[in-house]
């Protein structure tokens, strides 16, 4: 006991003695404000360019439902393919109860909750009549769709109110629009096979209510621009917004929950609810992007929105970042740091792509590949608990609840 | 951590270093779960993983966050490992109930009712033939919910023996929009709102022959409390077991107690519960679609007990506060401990070593206690009565406000303060309520200083 004890208060004791710095008092040019908005233009950029892949998602998805052709499907797909490249990089920026997941009304549940209830939404193998899709007593609004959502995971954590609607299902975000667009995945060799046929209206439709199906699509992508161009207001510079009041704050408050922030996001959510929980089950769909085979792409741009933050970047141009402070104050933690950065992103890349295969089989190369990036954002993830103390921020906890 | 926690941390070095204890405080005491405490007195105080885990078991605690979070999903799904949620439910998640690792409450007026629950029975311990052994308002599409359940309210007044005057709101429960016709008429229900999840594998590794070894149910030493052991059965090993874990100490072990929960709560079907919570008399939940047999992956399991097993126990503060210390020692005088067990130490544990050996101070016996008429249910499980309740824990809850907003306590939250909690003791609890009852303020309030210090 008393071994124990002195080992966990070491840490702790060092940080109360202290420690080296604990101020704006950085040696060089690098000022933690800079650094904070550095990371206000990066979160801004970001959320905008996942606007602007929506919004081409949007016209995609328009074109398809007024004109099903395989063609028109094909052009619908790949824009959402294209859509999860920036808004990947943006998951970042949770965990702080920011625009994107504050308790009240942040729309990361309306946006990307996971796993989705396919029932609920359309048909399903051996249930052809099941979801909203088939009840036509259902109107498909925006607001009805966005009633019969779950409250998404931020509520699910404050919901010591009882504010929250326990009977809705997940039936909105991108997911949703991926199930609409690909169908259910229930085959090993690729990803889910719904025809263009399902959205006919004629007899050579190949599922009831096309029409409606076509509505929900629609529906549920307008949804999701809205709910990202909120994001894109929020973080806009220059307005009187979540991002003014976020600058005005303490430099020191924002880094910890920056940092704290991405420590969460590399261990407790891409690391083991994103990637180990399915090396544990070796179940091809538990996955966040079953239905297009896309998860090795989500789990890279997550990987890369750690980096983007720590680093201070996006779109390949850095400027004044949590790791350039690091580097003043511990460089051989600043080292360490780049190095975590690195590995971790080359042991993501060098998952065999689909995920879905690489987990399927245990002990098999692609999920030994699997469980070494899992062990390298782990450690990344305590590594990022280290640049609280590093720089006299006290400890930041990155194993808090997502 | 707080500056205040860095400060008892401190503390607690220093006493360590020097060998002798300040002000006759011990200075372990604060440490509630030994070596698997955390100093952490806010929002996330019920949800931290114990200090010093190995990577595989810290691996093992976050997957089972995530699963113990993620909603489930109806089937047939793409994702296979995560559906089957009802046909009946309760919740779509372990979370939606355990909110943020700590405990339910009632609903608000007209609210739904989610992070609590009702128990069905006939006399006898039957199931009610209808709606089954749990009433479960939710359902998937396709399948008729069984109803709602509503609470209403009426006020009980009384008064501290200085005079000062008290009032309780005493719930009762009605059904309403039944969807599968009427309930039988000698239904016996019992509400219980979702316990907290937190130091769970501590309480289990407390040894079996220490909480016997209090078991005194005929009151042979005639101090007026009894305390019962819950024999049940112990699906896993196929044998009777002592039970632990539920509000009438109804389960042997967490991982049973999860499966039962996944079974009744989710609707998830298990390798330990096969069965899905659907009667003879409701055709549409039976011939929804299942999610597997079983639904749930064993290793699925596995990860959400482990979650629980390795959820720290928040440290107490302010232990060398002085009404803290006044307010300890009235605990012990009106009796509360007698029930309220103070200290255990665990046995060894072979998965998890690290929560081996602890000097822990959880405030239960794990026993049964008769509680009295006032807080009966009249509804037996297992070898525990109708008004018999297992002594729930006392660890952490000085911070179920900072938690979980807000203060609902006992099986059915319907004390809505530690105050109220104190005042609903009856039967062998007696005694100590009025106890409590004849004290002047400043020793009632030093009473709830010490509870607010856990």
């Amino acid at each position: 006991m008393k071994k124990t004890t002195l080992m966990l208060l070491f840490p702790a004791l060092l940080v109360g003695c202290g420690g080296d710095d604990d101020g704006d008092d950085d040696t060089t040019g690098v000022s933690r404000q800079a650094v904070v908005a550095r990371y206000a233009e990066v979160v801004y950029a970001s959320y905008s360019d996942s606007l602007a892949e929506a919004e081409k998602l949007q016209t995609a998805v328009d074109a398809f439902v007024a004109s099903p052709t395989a063609a028109t499907h094909e052009a619908a797909k790949q824009a959402w393919l294209a859509a999860r490249v920036p808004y990947g990089q943006t998951e970042a920026y949770r965990f702080y109860d920011g625009p994107i997941d504050n308790p009240t009304d942040g729309p990361e549940g309306q946006l990307n909750a996971w796993p989705l209830d396919e029932a609920y939404i359309d048909y399903v193998e051996g249930s052809t009549l099941a979801g909203i899709v088939n009840d036509v007593s259902i109107d498909i609004t925006k607001a009805r769709l966005s009633a019969l959502n779950e409250g998404g995971e931020g509520d699910i954590v404050q919901r010591g109110s009882g504010a929250f609607d326990a009977e809705a299902a997940v039936s909105t975000g991108y997911h949703a629009i991926e199930f609409l667009l690909w169908g259910q995945d229930r085959n090993v060799d690729g990803p889910g096979e719904r025809s263009h046929t399902d959205y006919l209206t004629d007899a050579s439709a190949t599922a009831p209510n096309g029409d409606r199906r076509g509505l929900y699509l629609t529906t549920v992508t307008d949804l999701l621009v809205d709910d990202l161009q909120t994001l894109v207001d929020a973080w806009e510079p220059g307005a009187a917004n979540y991002r003014a009041d976020f600058e005005a704050a303490d430099a020191d408050e924002n880094l910890k929950k920056i940092i704290g922030a991405v420590g969460i996001l590399s261990k407790g959510e891409l690391a083991a609810e994103r990637m180990d929980v399915a090396l544990d089950t070796n179940d091809q769909e538990d996955e966040h992007s079953c239905f297009s085979d896309n998860t090795h792409v989500d789990i890279a741009m997550n990987g890369k929105g750690i980096d983007n933050v720590l680093r201070g970047q996006w779109d390949g141009v850095g400027g004044p970042s949590i790791l350039d402070l690091v580097r003043e104050n511990d460089e051989a933690l600043a080292n360490q740091l780049d190095e975590d950065l690195t590995s971790s992103l080359e042991a993501i890349d060098a998952i065999p792509a689909p995920f879905d295969q690489a987990i399927s089989v245990r002990d098999s190369e692609g999920w030994t590949k699997v469980n070494d990036a899992v062990n390298l954002l782990f450690d990344q993830g305590d590594r990022i608990a280290e640049i609280g103390p590093a720089l006299g921020l006290g400890n930041i906890s990155v194993e808090l609840p997502e | 951590m707080t500056s205040r926690a860095y400060l008892s941390s401190l503390f607690v070095l220093l006493a360590a270093c020097s060998g002798e204890a300040p002000n006759d405080v011990d200075p372990t005491e604060a440490w509630s779960g030994g070596a698997a405490t955390v100093f952490d007195d806010g929002p996330d105080a019920y949800s931290r993983v114990v200090p010093e885990v190995t990577r595989d078991d810290e691996r093992t605690f976050f997957k089972g966050r995530a699963l113990f979070r993620d909603p489930w999903v109806t089937a047939p799904a793409s994702t296979e490992t995560r559906d089957g949620l009802g046909p009946l439910f309760n919740a779509r998640s372990c979370e939606q109930c355990h909110v943020r690792d700590g405990r339910g409450r009632p609903p608000e007026p007209d609210g739904p009712m989610v992070s609590m629950l009702i128990r069905l029975s006939i006399p006898g311990g039957a199931p009610e033939p209808t709606y089954g052994g749990q009433f479960q308002p939710q359902s998937v599409l396709g399948v008729p919910s069984e109803g709602r359940a509503t609470i209403t309210h009426t006020t009980m007044t009384g008064a501290y023996a200085d005079g000062t005057p008290y009032s309780l709101v005493v719930p009762s429960y009605s059904f309403e929009d039944l969807g599968y016709g009427p309930m039988a008429p000698d239904v016996e229900i019992s509400p219980r709102v979702a316990p907290a999840v937190y130091g769970l594998g501590l309480l289990e590794a407390i040894p079996e022959a220490a909480i016997r070894a209090l078991a005194d149910p005929d009151d042979a030493d005639g101090d007026g409390i009894s305390g019962r052991a819950n024999e049940v059965w112990d699906v896993r090993a196929e044998a009777p077991a002592l039970g632990r874990f539920g509000w009438k100490a109804g389960q042997p072990t967490v991982e049973q107690q999860s499966a039962a929960a996944f079974a009744g709560d989710i609707g998830i079907t298990s390798s330990l519960f096969t069965a899905e919570e659907c009667t003879e008399n409701q055709a549409p939940c039976r011939d929804a679609i299942s999610g597997g047999e079983p639904e749930l992956l064993d290793v699925i399991l596995d990860n959400v007990v482990g979650y629980g097993r390795l959820l720290a126990v928040p440290a107490r503060r302010n232990v060398d506060d002085e009404r803290v210390r006044r307010g300890k020692a009235l605990f012990a005088e009106a009796k509360c401990a007698a029930c309220h067990v103070e200290t255990f130490v665990t046995g060894e544990v072979d998965d998890f070593p690290l929560l081996g050996g602890q000097t822990i101070h959880p405030y239960t016996d794990l026993l049964l206690h008769d509680m009295g008429p006032e807080l009966a249910d009249d509804r037996p499980e297992a070898l525990a009565s109708g008004t018999e309740w297992r002594t729930p824990a006392l660890w952490g809850i000085g911070l179920l406000e900072t938690v979980n907003n807000h203060t609902r306590l006992m099986h059915d939250g319907r004390a809505r303060s530690l105050e109220e909690a104190i005042l609903w003791h009856g039967g062998e609890a007696a005694e100590a309520r009025e106890t409590f009852a004849a004290w002047a303020v400043e020793d009632r309030e030093a009473l709830l200083a010490f509870l607010r210090s856990l």
